[in-house]
């Protein structure tokens, strides 16, 4: 467990994440108030590799469940393995076994296959329970997931109520698709994670990509915060960065121009709209 | 006072200002302090992280934030929490820092304050070079410090200037040669390149935008908590008048109206249909009984069914009202998108459509392109009496009895004619007219506004002036 805000910064550096203090806190105060930390912010900007930081700091196993448009309570919390219960029904109807005995045996541990969402809760240890864009899930799916999250247990028909050994932290993450219910974001510690500061990226980079030597990367950095000064659809965020900064140093290159830039530029941008703007300023976006 | 006490109290500032801060959200807060800190930045980020669950809200929340809790209105308090006074000490540091390097004061300051008209020309000079250099040079707190002397080239503040605060920024403009300065400065740009332009207009920006803080700040250490409460109501999106806002504030609005629309669009509407079940339908059931001579043998059944209701838009797009109409333009076109079908209208004095200008198009450049193309105004004076007539010989036919006829505008007339039997064989034509004024009431009929008249000839009327009254509209309307 984290000691201090101090210590948590400590702790997820070493995990090769660099954290602002703002983020430290949140994290911080997720993990002892055993509070939910809500991450919202652009795609790329580092969101889910917190989660998985934080899983690695703590030292315990990362959970992740990926919402999804239809995704469901089954899919989330537990199944009855389907197939293997017919398999014994049919096995119990070749001996001479009552219908009574079959029904006790079917309902029972070894026909259940627990999803993340259970699994997190019936982990001896603490772990860290991903749940990853969870703007993307329906509403419905939201609202269950608030009862399993407000008093880490949950339901279960045929098994009785599941009440969370060692509570998890829990992680979830947004891109803000659509906006989630208050009920949900008032029972969270809330964190934004925006683009980095060049002293932020510029660190993230020498950390992700040492290979780079320190003009390429200064350059590489000052192009992409120069960009996102732009008005794009999409602009570049950090995991762009490290793409293009892995791409040019894969290229030899030893610093950027315009040619390099313009044949390259399409890892850092993903709309034609947003590269012919690029290509049409590019000569006065280049760093000196 | 206690800690808890300040923090509940800045809890209703925070709401006062538009922010949804749950009574579970504070005590929160309040242990999560237990657990981290006071020093500044980690009070700070403990309140952010406890209170505020939208990064929208951040830019209300650091606000109220740096307005309660600066030491000069925490101390105005009598018996502020000893805890708090680890956060105002580290700040007073930073002021008294400020004092040691002191403001130079223009001579002249404290007798009285200028009017802006005919400023001494040897005092203007230095005043302009200052403005401009702190501009090239752009370091902060040169910035502050000129905003700061500016705002006490006031001298004392009273309620009128909490009342009309845009006068007083005026004054402090003249007083610092604002306008000569961006005059010079452009001056200055027209021999550099387009990046350094760019960057001291940031800095004007950014300077403008300490300005109306240094200002509020000052109103509230002078005027004391009514002042601070006045100026975080008008943070307030929800209940800000649409004629009230700066620029900032219409990018804010814009957002919410698409949130408001996703909302919306979420939403259907129901219309009846014949059914084998459900509701009794006893208009049918009557008619039935007709042929068993009013013996209701047969009941006939109506369900609801899920439809989209069909929409007619009218705006008004004269200056008087034109942000609102926006707004009500990017409504219709956020919900068009996915379920409603609709037609607009836009018109000053006489109505053209715009239908096209919004089909599979970003909805600024569709509002863009009305401006540009768009023939909707021949004199640019609202007369409505001429548009209804204009109305009804070219574009009748879209009005039938499916549609709601939607009109926005304030109804002010110019004195024209108002040729309301045009407007009544329209609401006629159509399933519900309904007309959105974005005046204040209390200004309906006055002058030349004719919306009773015209009012009284639709289904319903709404008030329509801030975010709230037009999100309540909006779910009566869809």
């Amino acid at each position: 467990m984290f000691e201090s805000i101090e210590d948590v910064k400590k702790k997820l550096t070493k995990q090769n994440y660099l954290i602002n203090y703002r983020a430290a806190t949140a994290v911080f105060l997720a993990v002892k108030l055993q509070k939910p930390l809500l991450i919202e912010g652009p795609a790329g900007v580092g969101k889910t590799e917190l989660a998985k930081a934080v899983a690695g700091a703590l030292d315990t196993s990362l959970i992740r469940l990926q919402c999804y448009e239809g995704l469901d309570e089954s899919k989330a919390l537990f199944e009855w393995n389907y197939q293997k219960q017919l398999l014994r029904i049919q096995s119990n109807h070749l001996t001479d076994k009552t219908w009574e005995e079959t029904r006790a045996n079917i309902f029972s541990e070894e026909f259940f296959l627990a999803r993340p969402l259970l699994q997190a809760l019936k982990a001896e240890n603490t772990v860290v329970l991903l749940v990853d864009e969870l703007d993307k899930s329906d509403e419905e799916f939201e609202s269950f997931l608030l009862e399993a999250l407000s008093d880490y247990q949950v339901s279960i028909p045929e098994l009785g109520t599941v009440k969370a050994s060692s509570i998890p932290v829990v992680v979830l993450t947004s891109n803000n698709y659509r906006e989630l219910s208050d009920a949900l974001k008032r029972r969270c510690i809330h964190l934004y994670i925006d683009y980095p500061s060049f002293e932020r990226e510029l660190a993230i980079v020498r950390i992700k990509v040492p290979e780079a030597n320190k003009v390429l990367t200064e350059k590489i950095v000052q192009f992409v915060q120069s960009l996102r000064k732009m008005v794009l659809k999409k602009p570049p965020s950090i995991s762009e960065t490290l793409d293009w900064a892995r791409t040019l140093v894969l290229l030899g290159a030893q610093s950027i121009n315009e040619e390099l830039v313009l044949n390259t530029i399409n890892i850092l941008l993903k709309y034609q709209q947003d590269i012919k703007k690029v290509e049409e300023r590019i000569s006065g976006l280049l760093p000196e | 006072m206690t800690l808890d006490k300040n923090i509940l109290q800045f809890a209703v500032l925070l709401r006062k200002a538009g922010l949804n801060v749950s009574h579970s959200e504070v005590s929160e807060a309040l242990k999560a302090l237990a657990l981290t800190g006071m020093d500044k930045k980690t009070f700070f980020d403990t309140l952010s992280a406890t209170l505020i669950k939208d990064q929208a809200d951040m830019r209300v929340f650091e606000k109220v934030f740096e307005y309660y809790f600066a030491p000069e209105f925490i101390s105005s308090q009598r018996d502020h929490s000893g805890l708090l006074s680890a956060i105002i000490n580290t700040d007073s540091q930073s002021v008294s820092q400020n004092d040691c390097q002191g403001c130079d004061r223009v001579p002249g300051t404290e007798i009285g304050r200028s009017t802006g008209f005919g400023q001494g020309q040897g005092l203007a000079t230095a005043a302009v070079d200052n403005f401009v250099q702190v501009i090239k040079a752009g370091i902060p707190e040169d910035m502050s410090r000129l905003v700061k002397r500016g705002v006490e080239s006031l001298g004392r503040l009273d309620e009128e200037d909490l009342e009309d605060m845009k006068t007083a920024i005026r004054q402090v403009k003249v007083f610092l040669e604002w306008n000569m300065g961006i005059y010079e400065l452009e001056k200055a740009a027209a021999d550099l390149d387009a990046k350094t332009w760019l960057t001291w207009q940031e800095r004007l920006n950014s300077l403008e935008d300490k300005l109306y803080r240094e200002l509020e700040k000052k109103l509230i250490n002078e005027l004391g908590t009514k002042a601070l409460e006045t100026v975080l109501i008008r943070e307030n999106l929800n209940q800000l008048d649409f004629y009230r806002l700066s620029a900032p504030q219409v990018a804010e609005i814009r957002k919410k109206v698409s949130k408001l629309a996703h909302k919306l669009a979420s939403r259907l509407s129901f219309r009846y249909k014949r059914s084998n079940r459900g509701q009794v339908d006893l208009a049918r059931t009557i008619r039935k009984s007709m042929s068993y001579g009013g013996v209701p043998i047969k009941p006939a059944y109506r369900d609801r069914y899920p439809t989209r209701p069909e929409f007619v838009v009218l705006c008004d797009l004269s200056g008087s009202v034109r942000v609102f109409s926006e707004f009500i333009l990017q409504l219709v076109y956020s919900i068009q998108s996915r379920y409603i079908h609709a037609r607009s209208f836009v018109f000053v004095d006489t109505p053209d459509e715009i239908t096209g200008y919004f089909q599979n198009r970003e909805i600024e450049d569709g509002i863009k392109d009305i401006y540009n193309l768009a023939k909707f105004s021949r004199t640019a004076f609202s007369d409505y009496g001429q548009v209804f007539i204009d109305f009804n010989e070219k574009y009748f036919d879209v009005l039938n009895k499916k549609t709601t006829l939607l009109i926005i505008g304030d109804a002010r007339n110019n004195y024209h004619r108002e040729h309301a039997e045009c407007l009544r064989r329209m609401c006629q034509q159509v399933k519900k007219s309904i007309w959105l004024n974005p005046e204040p009431a209390e200004r309906w009929d006055t002058e030349d506004s004719l919306i009773s008249l015209y009012g009284r000839l639709c289904d319903q009327v709404f008030e329509c002036r801030n975010l709230e009254q037009l999100d309540r509209a909006a779910r009566k309307i869809v």
